[in-house]
């Protein structure tokens, strides 16, 4: 197990530079992909998520690691079978239209991708139209994200779900806002299906809702 | 004097009153059967019997007809197209099935591109589309028209195609954004397209209609009722049929209220399989909030709200596993009624009776087939058999085991029974109701030999079983009603259903309040303010003691049967009109949109006003087009969305509805 | 308003009667009718610099604030601080302490040593304003002679509105009456400072034939009246960049009727004419070899040149500098910590005019953490030990005692009432890692590394006060030897005096709008990789690296 853990400082260290080595490591002493994927690489990130909504590490520890896994796991998925990794589920995230905050939304991505979700970053400054159309063409899709955060970035929020509506594809899909000057009575009204104002709250709001 | 008459084609009868409007009393009323195949003929036919001179003083007629509903269920309708601009063919493939339209040549696609916010950025190519009106349309009885993000662009294209189609057609051509002004353009397509397959079909009833009516030298006008309970006048109902949909139970409950005339009611109307449940809450009617599923069509027509369960003159009556009297949900034929209209069977019971069993034996329950399938493909040889063995030959499985040299079960004959092919023959609350001698229209004997049965099993006399029998229908209606209550105070209960623990107090409260015995410390009297209002055949002999039970005044009178067509002739014509206004936080304007306007405001105040204007305007329009008087009530609706954030307020938008009634105008 | 709800605050000392709401506290009130009560700490009850005495009506019941900065003589002559009294009734009260802060720092004109002024033929005067988010520098020269004659500066009155700007941005959206409130606000800063210039300089504003003003992008739209709402969305752009010329009339600026009034050129996105104003001070592009010069303020602009190419950036680094999201921070003021000094036997602070410690302003708040990183009590990700860790670490007492837990987590107690906690750390990463990660953008765009650098000059009001060694210390700016950093000043009021002296200067100005490269960070993803690891204390703090 010493191999795992050695990855797991790698990891928790943002150590991208170490990362392949080490990945490399754990493989050549016999040790399943999946196995070196979820402990070695996944399970640090859970931790750091925990440790980061206490408040013990700050947004740049948690940033530059997952910097490191990212690394990791891109190494190990063409050795990972689909089959044996079921996916919780495909979500789609951006941050709305003229909007170029995406912290937060880029910590939700990779909190998400650590609990197995399937995550498709759109990007910031993401009009309703690209929205619409990232779902038409993917099926499989079943959450949707966004992020804001000035008050004159939100209505596109509220644009983008007319326009899913409008689509008629409102009912396949799961909707959640989150940024900080979202609220419940604003995701209430603009007819969300839930929101959340930081990265842990988002990832069980994202859990409840696929499994909805 | 003013006076009326309201005809309502149900679905086993056709009824009519005179009303009188100004005394508000019913004059007369008659009832026949409901031709199916030709509902005007049942319509003549209820005229017919009623007094000649009070038909000819009426000086308006107003109808509420299934005719739309059925056309949706059976899937009829002529031949129409849908004409769509700014959607994906790759879209309504894998969406519009939900919705009821589906890929099949009805639906022509036209690109174009419209953003979210109503900007047009790419217009279809005009010249493609006159070619292909001329080549697709030539063979419509109808044409539909619906736009992507109609409300915010003025619906402009779908303007232009119908000016385009008009110039050159004479065909019925609706569109999108006259119909309905939600989001949803799947949804919105697909009422747009039912609505242009119903426009030959209701244009075949009012024809006929009018020559039922012609021949008997009346030239009154007629009017025909809408989903929401008001009305319209021929030229407007030709053109919008899909407002007719589901215009029975709202018309049952407009009737009832009237004749209650209380402000909050239940309105209970049990019938043959079913008891519809409809809530009058303030004076209105309560709708559903979404729109209706008809068939395979998801629809934006927002019909009454109304609870249907099972339980009628015709639930089945069964003994559960510790030999208890229970209600079944599925239709049966009461076998009063096919001792009636099969007299051989009234012989076997006759023998069977003599044999006084009493034990619980399924082969000998009772079937009958009512429909010859045998032509038709789809089902087995060993289906196809039993259709031929109970044809019109209501008989026990027994006997057709013997019959057929081998064993039948039920089990053989689900999928019959499922679809309404195949009816088992047994006791029901009407066999009940000719043992009390309380309705004793079909055989009484056999409803005794039945009845008598099923006591022997239970140990119990003939006339205790009925007793029972009735005792049933009043749980059930009594559980059903106070679950009723339940979810309307909690709706999350509606959303997710009662649990069993909830059904089971539910349940035993009806035992409890009834007897006052129970040695545990609670007791449950649920109790409401409401009215229970009873309409429909049987209801009044079980409505009365429920209401008992639950603190309720219960009125049932002798009209209550006709309460339908009561309903169809009170009520007065009204357009609703919605505009709403939007905020755009680029330009720091507001943009007022919807019955197909679109204006730029710089200020709110003067958006509001605007909008009000448009909307007051467009609904006298409308109200005056479908038949009201010029003297129009009109009332707004005004619904505002405004959030506050800590670091600044959004205004989310406003919705404003304007709803213009006014009198039917007699000319 | 309620009419109901409105309230009559009046300084009889001054002749002015504001219409206050009910619940609004006294300083907010008296800031909208332009009577600016000192508040270094923005409101927040720490500083004590808010004090009014009440001459009429009740401010209600004494706040716990109020009883720890007033002395029991000041609360028995009805002294209050302003920032405590919410409201409730008619009031009339006296001002007892003007606002210098703001003076301190920015009254200092320091011309380069080589600038020749053009000397106006006629007896002209000339007005040269520096309009910056938080303060408004005026200042007044002799055209004919070239000297000064006045200079004053003033806390921006926009600040009722926000204290960033985008805050100021949000609240005029696109609303043309807010956008008039907006600019009336700065405006009558700006002629107050002139009032007070020709007071005490007794200099005639009706002679003043030529006015120069510089700021960033979203001041300079607001004194024009103009909209600046496209700078709050993706692809942040200025309704104008050029220089814009303006009537006094139409602007209600106290000067001559026929003054020439021009505000100087933007270079591009929040990037203004304060960078450009100084450029042309620090007269960059001469400069041989590379240079990084920065302003480190709420918008913590960069500027880099390198033989003659020059690329600018802004860093959105946030107010913390400025004190505004600090807990117990404030501008600097009497009373505000400095420098702090701290090892492993003592905790030591330093404050303006040594008055008692009541808040932290940003060169002590630098100090601060530089010096807890080099006493370890800090580790490199930005965590706050605990007072055990520090004993065991051979921290002494008296100083492991300072350390705290509290609600948000570890602070430190660096004076009675005066802490710092971990909050306020991490909102210092941020900052610092914005500017330091812009800097390294621009670096990297002209080709140049740390070792290539020839000089580091920190411009912005309190450049001047941030000891270099600290600014090193906590990875504000690349790691360079610290006689390389220079400190310019308030170099926008520099240059926006030049060019109003100086014709030759203001076309060099024009010319370096046109030169500078701006560079948009939101997208780049050398500035996202930067800020990761910028947003790091510099990891030679690093326990194992010791």
């Amino acid at each position: 197990m010493s191999k795992i853990t050695d990855l797991n400082k790698i990891v928790e260290n943002g150590d991208f530079e170490n990362v392949e080595a080490a990945v490399q490591s754990c493989l050549d002493d016999g040790i399943e992909p999946m196995d070196v994927l979820n402990e070695g690489l996944v399970e640090p990130i859970n931790q750091l998520g925990e440790k980061f909504a206490n408040g013990d590490i700050f947004v740049p520890e948690l940033l530059i690691a997952s910097r490191a896994m990212k690394q990791g796991a891109a190494m190990l998925k063409p050795l990972i079978v689909s089959e044996d990794n079921p996916s919780m589920g495909k979500a789609v995230f951006c941050t709305v239209e003229g909007d170029m905050h995406d912290i937060g939304k880029n910590l939700v991505v990779m909190l998400l991708e650590s609990a197995g979700f399937e995550v498709e970053d759109l990007g910031m400054d993401i009009s309703p139209e690209a929205v619409v159309e990232a779902v038409q063409n993917d099926e499989s899709i079943k959450i949707i994200g966004m992020s804001a955060m000035l008050t004159t970035t939100m209505y596109a929020m509220q644009e983008t779900i007319e326009a899913l509506t409008e689509a008629g594809l409102r009912d396949r899909v799961k909707i959640m806002v989150g940024g900080a000057p979202v609220h419940e009575d604003f995701a209430n009204m603009i007819g969300a299906d839930g929101f959340s104002t930081n990265a842990p709250t988002a990832v069980d709001l994202a859990e409840k809702l696929i499994a909805q | 004097m003013k006076t009326g008459i309201g005809i309502d084609t149900g679905g086993t009868c056709t009824d009519a009153v005179i009303y009188d409007f100004e005394n508000r009393k019913i004059l007369s009323y008659a009832k026949t059967a409901t031709t199916k195949d030709d509902l005007s003929v049942g319509i003549g036919q209820v005229i017919d019997l009623l007094p000649e001179d009070l038909v000819e003083k009426a000086e308006v007629i107003a109808l509420s007809t299934t005719l739309a509903t059925n056309a949706c269920v059976e899937n009829k309708g002529g031949r129409s197209k849908l004409m769509l601009f700014g959607v994906e063919p790759r879209n309504v493939a894998r969406v519009g099935q939900e919705y009821g339209i589906s890929m099949d040549g009805n639906l022509l696609f036209f690109d174009s591109h419209t953003k979210p916010n109503g900007d047009i950025t790419k217009e279809p190519d005009w010249n493609d589309v006159d070619e292909r009106i001329d080549r697709d349309l030539y063979d419509c009885d109808a044409v539909g028209i619906a736009e992507l993000f109609s409300k915010k662009t003025g619906a402009v294209l779908e303007k232009r195609a119908a000016e385009m189609i008009n110039a050159k057609m004479d065909i019925p051509v609706v569109c999108g954004h006259e119909l309905f002004s939600e989001n949803n353009i799947m949804r919105r397509g697909a009422s747009t397209l039912l609505n242009a397959r119903l426009i030959s079909v209701i244009n075949e009833f009012m024809h006929a209609v009018k020559t039922a009516l012609d021949v008997r030298g009346i030239k009154t006008p007629f009017f025909v009722v809408r989903s929401d309970g008001s009305l319209m006048n021929e030229e407007f109902a030709m053109k919008r049929p899909i407002e007719t949909l589901l215009c029975g139970p709202v018309a049952s409950v407009m009737g009832a209220l009237e004749l209650s005339d209380e402000e909050n009611c239940m309105i209970v109307d049990m019938g043959g399989t079913t008891t519809d449940i409809a809530f009058v809450k303030n004076g209105s009617a309560q709708k559903v909030k979404d729109g209706v599923r008809i068939g395979k069509w998801k629809t934006f027509v927002k019909g009454l709200f109304v609870d249907t369960f099972a339980l009628g003159g015709d639930s089945g009556v069964v003994l559960s596993d510790s030999r208890e009297i229970v209600l079944e949900n599925e239709k049966v034929m009461p076998l009063c009624m096919a001792a009636d209209t099969y007299p051989e069977l009234l012989e076997y019971l006759r023998d069977e009776d003599k044999v006084n069993s009493c034990a619980v034996n399924p082969q000998k329950d009772i079937f009958v087939a009512i429909k010859d399938i045998r032509g038709r493909s789809g089902y087995t040889e060993r289906e196809k058999h039993i259709v031929e063995m109970f044809l019109n030959k209501p008989m026990s499985l027994e006997k057709a085991g013997r019959l057929s040299g081998d064993i039948v079960l039920r089990r053989q004959m689900e999928r019959l029974i499922n679809e309404g092919i195949v009816l088992r023959c047994g006791i029901t609350p009407t066999d009940a109701m000719h043992v009390k001698g309380e309705f004793t229209m079909y055989s009484q004997e056999a409803a005794e030999i039945g009845i008598r049965r099923i006591g022997r099993m239970t140990g119990r006399s003939t006339d205790e079983t009925a007793e029972l029998i009735y005792e049933e229908v009043k749980r059930k209606l009594y559980c059903n009603i106070i679950r009723i209550m339940l979810e309307d105070a909690y709706p999350e209960l509606r959303a997710k259903g009662m649990d069993d623990q909830m059904q089971m107090v539910v349940r035993d409260s009806y035992d409890r309040v009834k007897n006052s015995d129970y040695a545990e410390l609670i007791r449950m009297n649920f109790k409401t303010p409401a009215v229970l209002v009873g309409v429909g055949a049987p209801t009044h002999l079980f409505l009365e003691d429920v209401g008992k039970l639950i603190g309720a005044r219960v009125i049932t009178n002798e009209y209550s049967k006709v309460a339908n067509a009561l309903g169809a002739i009170v009520g007065s014509i009204s357009a609703v009109i919605t505009v709403e206004i939007r905020f755009n936080v680029s330009s720091n304007t507001y943009t007022v949109f919807g019955a197909g306007e679109k204006v730029t405001a710089d200020e709110l105040d003067e958006a509001k006003e605007t909008a009000r204007k448009i909307a007051r305007a467009k609904a006298c329009e409308e109200a005056i087009g479908r038949g009201a008087e010029d003297d129009l009530t009109v009332t707004f609706d005004e619904q505002e969305n405004i959030s506050d954030t800590k670091y600044g307020t959004l205004y989310l938008g406003c919705v404003i509805t304007a709803t213009a009634t006014g009198h039917i105008k007699i000319d | 308003m309620d009419i109901s709800q409105k309230i009559k605050l009046s300084f009889p000392g001054t002749g002015t009667e504001i219409t206050a709401e009910k619940d609004e506290t006294l300083l907010d009130a008296a800031r909208r009718g332009n009577i600016q009560i000192p508040a270094a700490c923005s409101g927040k009850g720490i500083c004590g610099k808010c004090k009014v005495r009440m001459l009429k009506g009740s401010g209600g019941e004494i706040t716990e604030d109020e009883k720890r900065m007033l002395t029991a003589e000041e609360m028995a002559a009805g002294i209050r601080l302003a920032c405590c009294i919410r409201l409730s009734a008619d009031i009339e009260a006296e001002l007892l302490t003007y606002d210098s802060a703001a003076a301190n720092k920015k009254t200092e004109v320091i011309m380069p040593d080589d600038f020749r002024p053009e000397p106006a033929d006629a007896e002209e005067l000339g007005a040269a304003f520096d309009i910056g988010t938080t303060t408004v520098v005026g200042m007044v020269w002799d055209l004919h002679t070239g000297k000064l004659a006045g200079v004053a500066a003033k806390v921006n009155y926009q600040n009722i509105f926000g204290a960033d700007v985008i805050s100021r941005i949000q609240y005029v959206g696109g609303n043309q009456t807010h956008a008039l409130e907006m600019q009336q606000k700065v405006i009558s800063c700006m002629n107050d400072i002139l009032d007070e210039i020709s007071k005490t300089g007794s200099v005639d504003t009706g002679r003043i034939m030529k006015v120069r003003i510089d700021g960033n992008t979203t001041m300079t739209h607001l004194v024009l009246k103009v909209s600046p709402y496209t700078l709050s969305r993706y692809p942040f752009e200025p309704v104008f960049t050029g220089m814009q010329t303006a009537k006094a009339a139409d602007l209600g600026l106290h000067v001559n009727d026929d003054a020439d009034i021009r505000t100087l050129p933007l270079i591009a996105g929040h990037v203004g004419s304060d960078i450009t104003a100084m450029e042309a001070a620090i007269d960059i592009e001469k400069l041989p070899g590379c240079t990084v010069a920065l302003d480190i303020g709420t918008n913590g602009e960069v500027v880099a040149g390198k033989d003659g190419q020059l690329v600018t950036c802004s860093t959105a680094a946030g107010p913390a500098f400025e004190g505004a999201t600090i807990k117990c921070g404030m501008r600097a003021a009497s009373g505000a910590i400095e420098a702090v000094s701290i090892t492993k036997d003592h905790l030591l602070v330093y404050t303006i005019e040594n008055e008692k410690a009541v808040g932290i302003c940003g060169s002590g708040l630098i100090d601060c953490i530089a010096q807890l990183l080099s006493s370890g009590l800090l580790n490199f990700k930005g965590k706050l030990c605990t007072r055990q860790e520090a004993l065991d670490n051979g921290i002494n007492p008296e100083v492991a005692d300072h350390l705290q837990g509290g609600e948000d987590g570890m602070q430190i107690e660096l004076a009675d009432g005066v802490i710092l906690t971990q909050k306020d750390i991490r909102e210092v990463q941020l900052a610092k890692g914005a500017i330091l990660a812009g800097t390294q953008t621009l670096m990297k765009e002209l080709g140049f590394t740390e070792k290539d650098i020839d000089r580091i000059i920190i411009a912005g009001a309190f450049g001047s006060y941030i000891r270099k060694e600290s600014a090193l210390a906590i990875g504000l700016i690349p790691e360079v030897p610290a006689e390389k950093i220079i400190s310019a000043g308030n170099a926008a009021g520099t240059g926006v005096c030049m060019a109003l002296l100086s014709q030759s200067v203001q076309d060099r100005i024009v010319h370096l709008a046109g030169v500078t490269r701006h560079i948009e960070l939101s997208k780049n993803m050398d500035f996202q990789n930067y800020y990761m690891e910028a947003m790091f204390y510099p990891r030679r703090w690093d326990a194992h690296e010791r």
